[in-house]
Parts: C-alpha cells; structure tokens; sequence
C-alpha cells in the first residue's frame, strides 16, 4: 500500500482552541441585515423601481447634482481641517501635563452628546452677522453663516471627536525612543515630526479622516440651521430628500439617497484599500 | 574621542537619585561596560552622555570640550536603544540613510551616496540583499544590526548601546557579542554598552565601570575587576559567592564557634569582617591535615556539566555554603547527603562587615 497523502479539506471552521466563530457570526450576519442590509436594499429596490431613464434624470437634476456637490465639497474640507487640528488636539492631550486636561479631553466628547439641533443653532447664533463672531468678522466683510462656509463650520464642530479619539490612542503608544533615536540621528523637530511621527499616526489619522468625512455627509441637524439653505448655494443633499419627502416626490428622494449611498460607498472603499495596503506594507496592525 | 563624566548628578521626582555625582572617564577608542543591576543608573549615565537625558549637575566633556550644553542633535552620538527603536515604516536602506538624509541641505550628501553609504554599512553588518525589507520582516538580531548600521551612518564619534543584547535570545547574544568585540576593533570607535550581564561585560569590554546606586564601584579591566574587587557589592555582582561573617584575630578569620580558622594570613585589622568566596574556591580538604577549614554536612549533591555542585551546611552558619567541586577532583564521588565533609578556601576576599 502506498502511504495515502491526506488531502486538506478546504473548510471555513478551522479547528481552534477560541469557540465561539458561528455564534458570533450568526449573531453578525442577523444584526447587519436586520439594521444594515434591508434598509439599504430596501432603497436599492426603490430605486430600481423608477427605472433607469427615470433615475438618472432625477438624480442628475442641476439642483441634486449641485446639492451632492455642496454636501460632499462640505465634508471633505470639514474632514480635513478636523485632521489637521484634532491631531493637533490629540498631541496636546497625550504629550503635556496641565490643569484642566482631563476637563478639556472630557469636552472633545461634547459634539458626540450634544443634539446637533443645538449645536446648529448656537452656531448660527455665533457666527450671524450680528453674533459674537459673526459680528467682528462681517466688518471684515467675510460672512460665515448663511453661506458654504457656515456648513463647513456645523461640519468641522460635529467631526471633531472622530479625529481626536482615533489619533490619541495610536499617538500613546507611540514608542518615545523613536523619537529620541531620529534625534541622536540629527534630525530637527521639523524633520522628526514629519518623517517619523505623522508616517506612524497615518493610519489612525486616515481613520479618524474617514469616519469625520462620512459623519459630514450625512450630518442634517446642525447644518441646517447654520447654512440658510439656498438652492444652488447652501444647500445640502440630505435637506433636498427631506423637502422632496415633504413634496410627497418620494421618487426624488429615492433617487438622491440612493446617489448618496453609492457615491458613500465608493470612498469608504477605497479609503479601506488605502489602509489594507499601508497594513501589508509595514506588516503591524 | 575620549569622553569625560564629571560629577554628575540627576535626580527623578518622587525616586532616590538616580545619579548621585558620578564620575569616569572612557579612553580614546575604548570598549567599556557599565555594568550593574537594574535601577543603578547606568542607564540614565548613557542617556545623560548622549544628550537625551539633562543633569541636575556636573559636566560632560568631550576631548575635553565642554558638551553639556550641547543638544542630542550636536553631539554626534551613534544611540542603539535597547527595543531598537527602528522607523517602522522605512525600509531597511531607508533607516540606515536617516541620518544623513535628515541632514541640513548644505551638508548632505546625493540620494545616490546616501544609497550608497546604507549599502556599505548594511555589508559591514552583514545585512546585504535586505535594504528593501520593513523592520517588521526581519528577526531580533537582524534589527540590532539595522539599528547599529543606522547608527553608524552619521559617522559618530562615540558609540552608545543601552543593553545591547537583552531582548535576543542566547545562541543570538553570543554570536552578536563577539561580531560587535570584532567590528569595534575594526572601526575604533570609542564604545560605551551598558549590560547587567557580568559575563557579557568581562568577554567583551577593555574595561568595566561597575555602577551602583548612581556612583562607579570600580573601573578597571576585567581580570582586575574579577580577580580584585574593590567592594562587597563588586564580587557578589560578579559572580555566585558566599558570605561568611567572622572575627579576624592576628590575621586569621574565625567562624563563630569554631577553633580552627576559616582562612588565614589575611591583611586587616582584627575585628568583625565578612570572608567571601566563589563556589569554586571552595574545595574538598578530606584528609583534613591543613591549618584551616570548616566542617559541615553535605546536604544537597548535584550534577552539572563537568562539575558537582554541593550545598553544605554548617554549624552556626544560617545560610549554606555553595561549593562547584570539578569532576577532575576524584574525591566527589564519596559526597554524599547527610555526610559530614570537610572544606577548605582556595581563594577567598575579606571586606568590612
């Protein structure tokens, strides 16, 4: 007899000592459809409903195309600024030791608590012309609310603890002696923050960019009442699918959601990419 | 480059001083160990020496130039750190290059020399064929070597390791240790490691600087620091050892109770004094026809390679005696546990009590 070779059988439960893959798969599966899968695919059906002329020319309308670029312009420039400064805001929390720190990282949380109504309100409140910040700036003839500048401002404010929370933990545990070694190298600060500190915090940053990004997409409470919601010029996706709704032009809406959700999801996917790719690259995470 | 410690002190908030005006002078070209066990401060002198750590006083002189206001970016220090603290996201070549490629505009060098510098210093220490590799790809003692090839690319005039070899395993340390004796012969560069592996220190250093409780014990070679230790707390450092406390009357040294002396022909004045001696020299003595000696119960026997290691006890003595009887010596075959045997010292240092 020839020694029989055992052919691997291919399986998707490897055998392992940690029990419990199709507990917590079963329980995964059944809770993304229940909350995730059939609302959206709820919307997909709708939409596949309209037919295709009809759901392009709904969802190419000037005003849907103008509103998606307004929300989407919004939300990248409001993740970028929460980038740079929640990193900014992250460094300060983890590296100094001052009175009123754990106060101050307490606040970073605010704008997760905070109804965004609120927010939006006192922002307006803030920022008209004739508010505490409005006011010296409308001297300077720059106009924050009732403009795309005012949905930047609700945007940044609602954004800020995504950054913040993802960065500060990658940024503790970032080894000191790193630093210290790119010092004994002769680097100056600049150089060291630049080539050794931001490389090592990109991945959380891109995170923390990512989640800011798609909060701003879908953020409606707070910007409404800052933006004054002109067509063509302040006005946001999100609030386009609420008026279309009360138009009872349910197939408007649909359409616009369901542009939403695609375009939503072709950047969370590449972002994702993006990150697979920097993980395989340096082999941690 | 000959470097120059000068009193120098650091305390941390809320520990004992870590330093407590220390200080020694490493040769031009020198290997030396700062040996010590943990928290005695050899540590913070390295960091100190560097620039990453500030004193509270003293100075550091290099060549005999004042460095202490010099900053770590200044001095020209090659730093091995103890995790290697290696760029995680640069390849191999691309940590190496750091240093240079982090210079001022004006001093540094083409990409292409910088390329070319990595690749010398990558087959100095026998890294060739993996520049394209991250950290995270190679084994511990591959990124010792990178983090030591990194170091040497700014061309530094001293060289610090901080416990060099204490996060590889055995087989690695030993290869790694006589390849660092061998590459510092080859590029004379002043060397300070620091180690709380005795052993490590006397195979590889020209001296060694034992520290403890932020001071130097002693410096010397290490023959002179192993075969004359100038404290208690250097031989026990140095190796096992045993303690006796005795009564040195006319040069002879009594254990508690018994007639006939320990050891004898010894040079301090009479009073209390502690004998210490390595298991080594401690011997069988069985035909007990010496002047001096100690006689005891052997209670535990066991066998090590190429010896036998006995633990005896004797009479008025609370710890027992440690003894590394060679297989050359036939009498270990009649050792047995519960025996009565009698011993001699060999060897043995005497210290105040």
């Amino acid at each position: 007899m020839r020694a029989g070779v055992v052919k691997p059988r291919w399986r998707i439960r490897k055998p392992s000592v940690l029990p419990g893959f199709g507990l917590t798969l079963g329980f995964t599966l059944t809770y993304l459809t229940l909350i995730v899968f059939i609302p959206l695919s709820g919307l997909a059906w709708h939409s596949a409903d309209l037919g295709w002329d009809a759901f392009w020319s709904l969802a190419l309308a000037p005003r849907t195309v103008q509103a998606l670029r307004i929300s989407f312009g919004a939300a990248l420039v409001a993740a970028v600024v929460n980038a740079v400064f929640g990193a900014a805001v992250a460094w300060v929390l983890v590296r100094y030791r001052f009175p009123g720190r754990r106060l101050l990282d307490a606040a970073v949380d605010l704008p997760f608590a905070l109804p965004t109504a609120v927010a939006g309100i006192s922002l307006a409140a803030l920022y008209a012309p004739n508010g505490w910040i409005g006011q010296p700036l409308a001297d300077l003839g720059v106009r924050i609310a009732y403009t795309p500048a005012g949905i930047i401002v609700a945007l940044v404010f609602v954004g800020l603890p995504f950054v913040v929370r993802t960065v500060q933990p990658v940024l503790q545990d970032l080894d000191r002696e790193v630093e210290e070694a790119a010092a004994t190298l002769g680097a100056g600060r600049a150089r060291t923050v630049r080539s050794v500190i931001l490389p090592a915090l990109a991945p959380a940053l891109l995170t923390g960019f990512t989640l800011a990004f798609a909060r701003g997409v879908g953020e409606y409470g707070s910007v409404i009442f800052i933006a004054g919601n002109i067509p063509f010029v302040s006005e946001i996706a999100p609030l386009l699918i609420v008026i279309r709704l009360e138009e009872f032009n349910t197939a408007a809406a649909t359409a616009i959601g369901a542009v939403m959700l695609m375009l939503s999801f072709a950047l969370l996917l590449v972002i994702n990419m993006i990150q697979g790719w920097n993980r395989a690259r340096f082999g941690h995470g | 480059m000959e470097i120059q410690v000068h009193d120098i002190r650091k305390g941390f908030d809320g520990h004992a001083a870590a330093l407590n005006g220390l200080s020694l002078t490493v040769a031009s070209g020198e290997l030396m160990a700062l040996l010590g066990p943990s928290g005695s401060g050899k540590t913070t002198l390295l960091r100190v020496i560097a620039g990453l750590e500030v004193p509270d006083g003293g100075r550091i002189l290099f060549d005999g130039a004042d460095a202490s206001h010099r900053s770590v970016q200044d001095r020209n220090v090659g730093f091995v750190f103890q995790h290697y603290a290696l760029f995680r996201h640069m390849t191999v070549a691309q940590n190496v290059g750091f240093g240079l490629s982090a210079r001022p505009r004006s001093r540094r060098p083409s990409r292409r020399e910088i390329r070319r510098r990595a690749e010398e210093l990558l087959a100095l220490v026998q890294l060739q064929g993996l520049e394209h590799r991250y950290p995270a790809q190679l084994s511990g003692g591959q990124r010792q070597r990178v983090a030591l090839a990194r170091a040497l690319a700014v061309e530094p005039t001293v060289l610090l390791l901080d416990e060099p070899f204490g996060a590889l395993d055995a087989k690695v340390r030993k290869d790694l240790r006589r390849w660092l004796r061998d590459l510092h012969d080859r590029t004379g560069h002043t060397t300070v490691f620091v180690t709380h592996d005795q052993e490590e220190a006397l195979e590889l250093s020209d001296r060694v600087a034992i520290i403890n409780a932020g001071r130097v014990e002693q410096v010397g070679s290490p023959p002179e620091v192993y075969l004359r230790p100038a404290s208690a707390f250097v031989f026990g450092f140095m190796g096992a050892s045993n303690g006796l406390p005795v009564e040195v009357r006319g040069g002879a040294a009594f254990l508690n109770g018994c007639p006939r002396p320990v050891a004898d022909g010894i040079r301090v004045a009479d009073g209390p004094h502690m004998v210490y001696a390595r298991p080594h020299d401690v011997v069988l003595a069985p035909d007990d026809e010496t002047g001096t000696g100690l006689r005891g119960i052997a209670e535990a026997v066991r066998v090590a390679p190429g010896l036998v290691r006995v633990d005896m006890a004797v009479p008025g003595l609370d710890k027992r005696l440690e003894l590394d009887i060679p297989m050359s010596d036939a009498h270990w075959m009649s050792v047995r546990p519960g025996q009565p045997i009698h011993v001699r010292l060999t060897h043995c240092h005497v210290f105040g009590p």
